[in-house]
């Protein structure tokens, strides 16, 4: 079997293709399978798209959608933009710079859980540094309720959630700037181009392929966080931050209602791998023009 | 190769290495691990006296070994439902009531009438242990809980020139108590207004009222009815209307409203006996001989919500009678007395109340004595999805995102739709 050499290759990537087939793809396609039926314990029940058709003729379900969407793009457009600009200010090769890429990258390293009840304390109505530093500096009049208060909640949220993101947005993209040949910035700047010119004709051309990555990265994991937005609020007050991964762990976990938390995985699964085309798909169209 | 002497000594070591696996065998047949989950196993106040209550039954039954299992606060539906469906159910669980009805449904717990004998039902708690059947059959067995009454600060209710010794009785007068000694940063009342201790207090201040989640044979929720609408309104308006809790009531857990009433923040709260050693050790200084207990107020009927943890088998223990020995001596009176004293957790066995012990210790004694007009929720399959949609009812109107009409009748077309299913 060993003497011709393709077969060892395949004997030697067997076990991970086992593994992958084993913790991914049979789970996938068991989650899909649960979700035309009712009782997930021994899949009788075969209810067909009666899970499906029961969360679209939910309003709640399309409120859910909308609040995902938002926390979504808001957290992946700010993190784009606040990743472009620290990877711009930390692009220079000094050695504050070394040190600030380590420390910047903190919030990144703490966990979701443990990130989500620091800010708790943050934003706590009582004793919240939040408050206490918005009253002395005359912002606010008096305390707010940042995670009870509806009008408040979601942009808290998104707030945590942009702060624990961003910078690993902003390495990724630092690693496509310095990627960037310096003769262009030399060229440009002796065709007299200016600093929004370069940046925009030289760097962000340079940095489509990164951006491509990140985007669809921070796409597949922020419509996807669970834990951020369960320890914060629990999808509270009221159903103000309850996001599509909120109510499929509501649904599986203290529902026991798998069959449905399935149709609603299934579902997510559907609109990420929407957006995830779009933004692959333009990256494609632009190098083909 | 080897020596004479190595080779001897291999031989030895595998001999060894044979008789002392044949021994750990040997002795792991004739041993019984028992396992039991309980989310509370790790409080300082229980973890003492469940240790002592094993070790004591270890050694009445040495081959028995009771193995305790520790999941997340809060998150022990979740792993048992996960174990349950890959068919490793622990041998004991302690299990919230709002589960019971879901658990039986799946088929995850024992039936527990085989085991029960007539004197084992003597002086348990009659309401506790029909709250444990389903269907007629007994499922749970009442291994403790909460009985929710109300906490006031002395000191503030001394300085609010209020009578210590004539605590609030009906929701009127308890309101004026709250706008008495509401003098911010202190408020009048801290209550949960989130997570599923909501639910507890909700139902606390319903049953006060004369209502009720469902109807008898559970086929109707009742949220929409007037004594029902009124409870929603009544303690919703101490934030809206009269400003006497603290701001941003959605985000209070157990750990925001103990923290706000020890640190004295807040002059009353409503709590069970349980969050008695969590205020001493908060703030003992503020606390200590300073806290009065008072019955939960009520409106037409005096009442209060009982949140009751059973003790089940589940269904794929394989010593389900040494399972049921072990709940058994839990629930003897001497190992019920040790629980209420030192744990504070209330068993569900009526005589605990006259024990000596229990009669030095007031607080203990008067909780006890709550006991009476306790009940519990309902138990039906889909008690979970009630409970989230009663916080939901709740919060939508705390946080003025609907009336209390409003909430109350798209909660009960809500829960109308889940018990149509």
């Amino acid at each position: 079997m060993f003497h011709n050499e393709r077969y060892l290759g395949y004997f030697f990537i067997g076990p991970t293709l086992i593994t992958i087939t084993l913790v991914m793809v049979f789970p996938l396609i068991y989650g899909f399978v649960m979700s035309f039926f009712e009782d997930e314990v021994i899949l009788t029940q075969f209810v067909g798209f009666g899970n499906y058709f029961e969360i679209i003729n939910n309003p709640k379900f399309w409120n859910s959608l909308m609040i995902t969407l938002i926390f979504t793009l808001s957290s992946v457009g700010l993190h784009f933009v606040l990743g472009m600009i620290l990877a711009l200010l930390l692009n220079d090769n000094s050695i504050v710079n070394s040190v600030a890429r380590v420390i910047v990258l903190i919030p990144w390293m703490v966990g979701e859980s443990i990130v989500a009840i620091m800010w708790k304390w943050v934003f706590d109505p009582s004793f919240g540094i939040l408050n206490y530093v918005f009253t002395k500096i005359g912002l606010i009049s008096q305390n707010i309720a940042w995670l009870g208060d509806p009008r408040f909640a979601l942009l808290s949220v998104i707030i945590v959630r942009v702060w624990r993101g961003f910078p690993f947005i902003g390495l990724l993209l630092l690693a496509g700037l310095q990627a960037i040949p310096e003769s262009q910035y030399e060229a440009a700047t002796v065709d007299g181009a200016n600093s929004w010119q370069i940046f925009r004709f030289i760097t962000l051309p340079n940095l489509k392929h990164v951006i491509t990555v990140a985007l669809t990265l921070d796409l597949i994991w922020t419509m996807r966080s669970m834990a951020l937005i369960n320890v914060l609020t629990e999808g509270g007050p009221g159903n103000a931050t309850k996001t599509i991964p909120i109510r499929i762990y509501e649904e599986g976990f203290q529902f026991v209602k798998l069959g449905s938390a399935a149709a609603y995985s299934v579902l997510l699964f559907v609109i990420l791998i929407v957006f995830v085309s779009i933004v692959i798909l333009n990256s494609f169209s632009k190098k083909q023009d | 190769m080897l020596s004479k002497h190595g080779k001897i000594m291999w031989i030895l070591g595998l001999l060894i290495l044979v008789l002392v696996s044949f021994n750990v065998v040997t002795i792991a047949k004739d041993s019984i691990t028992i396992t039991w989950m309980s989310e509370n196993h790790h409080e300082p106040q229980i973890k003492a006296v469940r240790g002592k209550l094993i070790q004591e039954f270890e050694e009445l039954h040495p081959n028995v070994f009771i193995m305790q299992i520790q999941p997340p606060l809060e998150g022990q539906w979740m792993k048992f439902s996960i174990m349950a469906r890959a068919g490793i159910t622990p041998d004991i669980m302690d299990l919230g009531c709002e589960y019971l009805g879901s658990a039986v449904d799946r088929g995850w717990v024992l039936n527990l009438d085989k085991y029960v004998a007539e004197e084992d039902k003597e002086n348990m708690s009659k309401n506790a242990l029909n709250a444990g059947k389903v269907d007629g059959k007994i499922y749970g067995w009442p291994f403790w809980g909460g009985i929710y009454g109300m906490y006031y600060n002395k000191r503030f209710v001394i300085e609010a020139g209020l009578n210590p010794d004539n605590l609030p009785e009906t929701w009127d007068e308890f309101l004026d108590w709250a706008k008495k000694m509401n003098n911010p940063p202190v408020y009048g009342y801290a209550g949960i207004w989130s997570s599923g201790t909501l639910f507890h207090h909700h139902l606390a201040r319903l049953y006060s009222n004369g209502g009720d989640i469902l109807n008898d044979d559970y086929t109707k929720c009742l949220l929409d009815q007037p004594e029902a609408v009124e409870a929603l309104s009544f303690w919703t308006e101490l934030d809206s209307k009269h400003k006497v809790i603290p701001p941003g009531p959605t985000t209070y857990t157990y750990q925001e409203q103990t923290r706000a009433f020890a640190y004295e923040l807040a002059a009353s709260m409503t709590n069970a006996l349980w969050a008695m050693p969590k205020l001493l050790g908060d703030n003992p200084e503020a606390m200590t001989d300073n806290i009065l207990i008072g019955q939960n107020p009520y409106r037409t009927v005096p009442a209060t919500y009982a949140k009751i943890l059973y003790q089940v088998i589940g269904a794929n223990s394989e010593n389900p009678d040494i399972a049921w020995e072990f709940i058994k001596y839990l629930n003897t009176f001497e190992a019920a007395t040790q629980r209420a004293v030192e744990a504070k957790w209330i068993p569900f066995r009526t005589d605990v109340i006259n024990a000596p012990e229990v009669q030095d210790s007031e607080d203990l004694k008067q909780f006890l004595g709550f006991m009476e007009t306790a009940k519990t929720n309902p138990n039906v399959p889909q008690i979970g999805e009630i409970q989230s949609r009663i916080i939901e009812m709740v919060q939508m109107v705390l946080t003025g995102q609907a009336t209390p009409e409003e909430a109350s009748i798209e909660a009960t077309k809500d829960i109308d739709k889940m018990l149509a299913k």
